[in-house]
């Protein structure tokens, strides 16, 4: 459960703009994540939802506007005096170092098994000894439910298998913030359930803070704190899953959740 | 026959260092000329480029012939060996040509990978060197046995600078024994093996650095 | 002691440019015969008859793995005891022209590989004889896509003509190596057969690129 909405927020978006030449894919977007907090964003194709996680996980630059994470600018630093001033690569490294991501195409490393996937940031990057690192990665495989596939590679796993040692990969790092970029789209339908369960798991344990965008409207109506509803760049609608999945408000909302009640 | 084995055969264990160390320095040569060409430093792009071109549109032999005649003469006064000379020239011709297949097989790599990297926070070197390169590397192994089998073809001009490779010895032989027929068709069979050796390593190399990327593989 | 000499190089360009004519002249000739053999040699691997596929196939290989240098050497040594008597000059155009069609062979291989199978089926139903189906049929179709490859082995001939050097063949190289010989200043000349390979490479790539975008292959 999300903490008091007076605590201050771990991941904000202050009148975020990007644009890809004329196209304006982030409109003055403003949001808002307190700690803890579980968010779906849903709506449809096209309407930015990707590229509000891909930057934030400074995949993509944005134009105009701040974000921020656990209090600390990812563009800016203080510098002399007290000014803000664009940050270097060091400050950017360790903001980026509180965020984790899961991508819709696992990008798993081919050349390496499961565990050595797991292992493989936590002693580069963090430098952890390689036998503390293994044994993290083996008790975070095995809460995916991976303990059986350590030496296995990418491609002798299923597409299930290989996002939820994605979901391990990116745990072993330790985020304060967790992105989930359409993470069971490329799967097959019998296959989703064990992501979503690994997914259902971690936000019970943990006070994991996660953004999700998903097109998987019964898990984000049973398992999200907040619902944003994404047209054109904007939030369009933002409120509880049952305020938006029963009592939308705004027209463009409906039509959304109806076209979706259709295709299903 | 039989005595003209024992020089071929020293003859060609020149070639075959000279093919070994050259190989290495055209690997290197290739890497760095490859992540100069991409780089976003204008003066290293436009050096990558310029040694490219240089020694891709420069005959071989005037390379060896420059770095063998014209260097140790003022205003360089270096003098090389003519093995060093053969490494070098060797390395850097084929290297310029490595540049290619490596930005090729740099290209070549998902860019989901690079992605990743960026999520679980990798520095850009730790990524080229754990996550990107070992996946180039992989792809421009067949392109790149072409290259190696050309570098060791390449390696009998060395003779024309002196060096006791297996050309210069086929040679050697010839004007002492007249018995050209034998003598020559002899050190083409040997290069011919040495080329055939090439392949069947590469091809193994490349079995073994994919293991596990074969679909279907093991449960 | 000056760094360029180019009064010493200015006096030493005609000769190095007759020398020139000389490596020009064997590169066109040379690619001649390797663009002729070459489609010979591709159409004989290609050949559903055993007895002819397997002997190019292995003559092929054998000569693509093996050193131009050796090879020259062998017809320039070896072709004697055995009666025949070519001149420096002939043996290289040949050397190099054997060379390079085997290289080039590879090239018509893919080329006509990649026609489509109704094309041989088209040319067979309408019962024409295999010269008629070539000519007309078959090779415009192979030959588009090949030209840019063969422009580059084209410049990969020139490049390889100083290799002839080492059986007395005149062309610039060695050109360059009797006047550095004679005078002991081996900078200018070689440095100047260097921007000679240079400069022409630079160009035919250039055309090959104009060729390419002309045949709206990119």
């Amino acid at each position: 459960m999300p903490l008091s909405p007076t605590a201050q927020p771990l991941v904000s978006f202050k009148d975020v703009t990007k644009r890809y030449g004329n196209l304006t894919v982030l409109d003055k977007l403003n949001l808002q994540v307190a700690p803890g907090e579980k968010v779906a964003i849903i709506g449809p194709s096209g309407s930015g939802k990707s590229t509000l996680l891909r930057v934030l996980m400074t995949l993509e630059g944005i134009d105009e506007g701040l974000i921020e994470v656990d209090g600390e600018s990812l563009t800016h630093m203080p510098g002399r005096g007290g000014l803000l001033v664009p940050a270097n690569d060091r400050h950017v490294r360790r903001v980026r170092g509180k965020i984790g991501m899961v991508f819709q195409s696992f990008n798993l490393f081919p050349h390496m098994t499961a565990l050595q996937n797991v292992i493989e940031a936590p002693v580069h990057v963090l430098g952890m000894k390689p036998a503390e690192a293994r044994e993290r990665a083996a008790d975070l495989l095995e809460l995916v439910g991976l303990g059986s596939k350590f030496d296995h590679y990418p491609s002798q796993l299923s597409g299930g298998q290989q996002q939820r040692v994605a979901i391990a990969r990116a745990l072993a790092m330790r985020p304060k913030v967790m992105l989930f970029d359409e993470v069971t789209s490329a799967l097959d339908p019998e296959l989703c359930g064990e992501v979503l369960g690994v997914i259902r798991k971690l936000g019970a344990a943990h006070s994991l803070t996660m953004l999700m965008v998903t097109h998987q409207m019964g898990f984000a109506r049973e398992f999200a704190d907040r619902v944003c509803f994404f047209y054109k760049g904007q939030i369009h609608e933002q409120g509880t899953p049952s305020q938006i999945f029963e009592n939308p408000r705004e027209e463009r909302t409906c039509a959304f959740l109806s076209a979706v009640k259709e295709a299903n | 026959m039989g005595d003209l084995l024992p020089l071929l055969l020293q003859g060609a264990w020149v070639t075959l260092q000279v093919t070994f160390w050259g190989s290495l320095l055209a690997i290197v040569a290739a890497i760095l000329a490859a992540l100069g060409r991409l780089s976003p430093w204008l003066p290293l792009r436009w050096f990558s480029v310029a040694y490219i071109e240089l020694f891709r549109g420069t005959s071989l032999l005037v390379q060896l012939f420059w770095l063998f005649f014209v260097l140790p003469l003022p205003p360089f006064n270096v003098e090389l060996s003519s093995f060093t000379v053969a490494i070098v020239g060797l390395g850097l011709h084929i290297g310029a040509y490595g540049a290619e297949v490596m930005r090729g097989a740099i290209g070549s790599v998902a860019k989901g990978q690079y992605e990743a990297s960026v999520a679980l926070n990798f520095s850009a070197f730790t990524r080229f060197r754990r996550i990107i390169l070992p996946q180039a590397l992989l792809a421009a192994i067949a392109p790149g046995t072409n290259l190696l089998i050309e570098l060791l073809k390449n390696t009998s001009l060395v003779s024309l600078i002196t060096l006791s490779d297996l050309s210069f010895r086929a040679r050697q032989l010839d004007q002492a024994t007249f018995e050209t027929l034998e003598i020559f068709t002899l050190a083409l069979i040997m290069y011919f093996v040495m080329a055939q050796a090439i392949n069947f390593g590469m091809r193994s190399l490349e079995r073994r650095l994919s293991r596990g990327r074969m679909r279907g593989g093991l449960s | 002691m000056n760094l360029f000499d180019w009064q010493y190089a200015w006096h030493i360009m005609p000769q190095l440019l007759s020398a020139s004519l000389n490596t020009l002249g064997i590169t066109l000739l040379g690619f001649v015969i390797a663009i002729v053999l070459g489609l010979f040699m591709a159409i004989g691997r290609r050949s559903k008859r055993v007895w002819l596929s397997w002997p190019t196939t292995l003559v092929i290989e054998f000569i693509r793995s093996t050193p131009l240098l050796i090879q020259v050497y062998f017809l320039y040594y070896v072709l004697p005891n055995y009666g025949v008597s070519m001149t420096a000059m002939q043996v290289g155009v040949i050397g190099i022209g054997v060379h390079y069609a085997c290289y080039i062979a590879e090239v018509y291989r893919g080329g006509l590989d990649a026609v489509p199978r109704a094309q041989w089926e088209a040319v067979t139903a309408l019962n024409m004889g295999p010269y008629i189906a070539y000519r007309n049929i078959i090779l415009p179709q192979a030959l588009r896509p090949i030209l840019p490859p063969l422009g580059n082995y084209l410049v990969a001939m020139l490049k390889d003509t100083p290799v002839l050097s080492a059986i007395t063949v005149v062309e610039i190289m060695q050109q360059a190596k009797n006047i550095g010989s004679e005078t002991f200043r081996y900078l200018e000349p070689i440095t100047m057969v260097g921007l000679f390979f240079l400069t022409l490479s630079i160009v035919l790539a250039y055309l090959v690129r104009r060729l390419e975008l002309r045949l709206e292959l990119r």
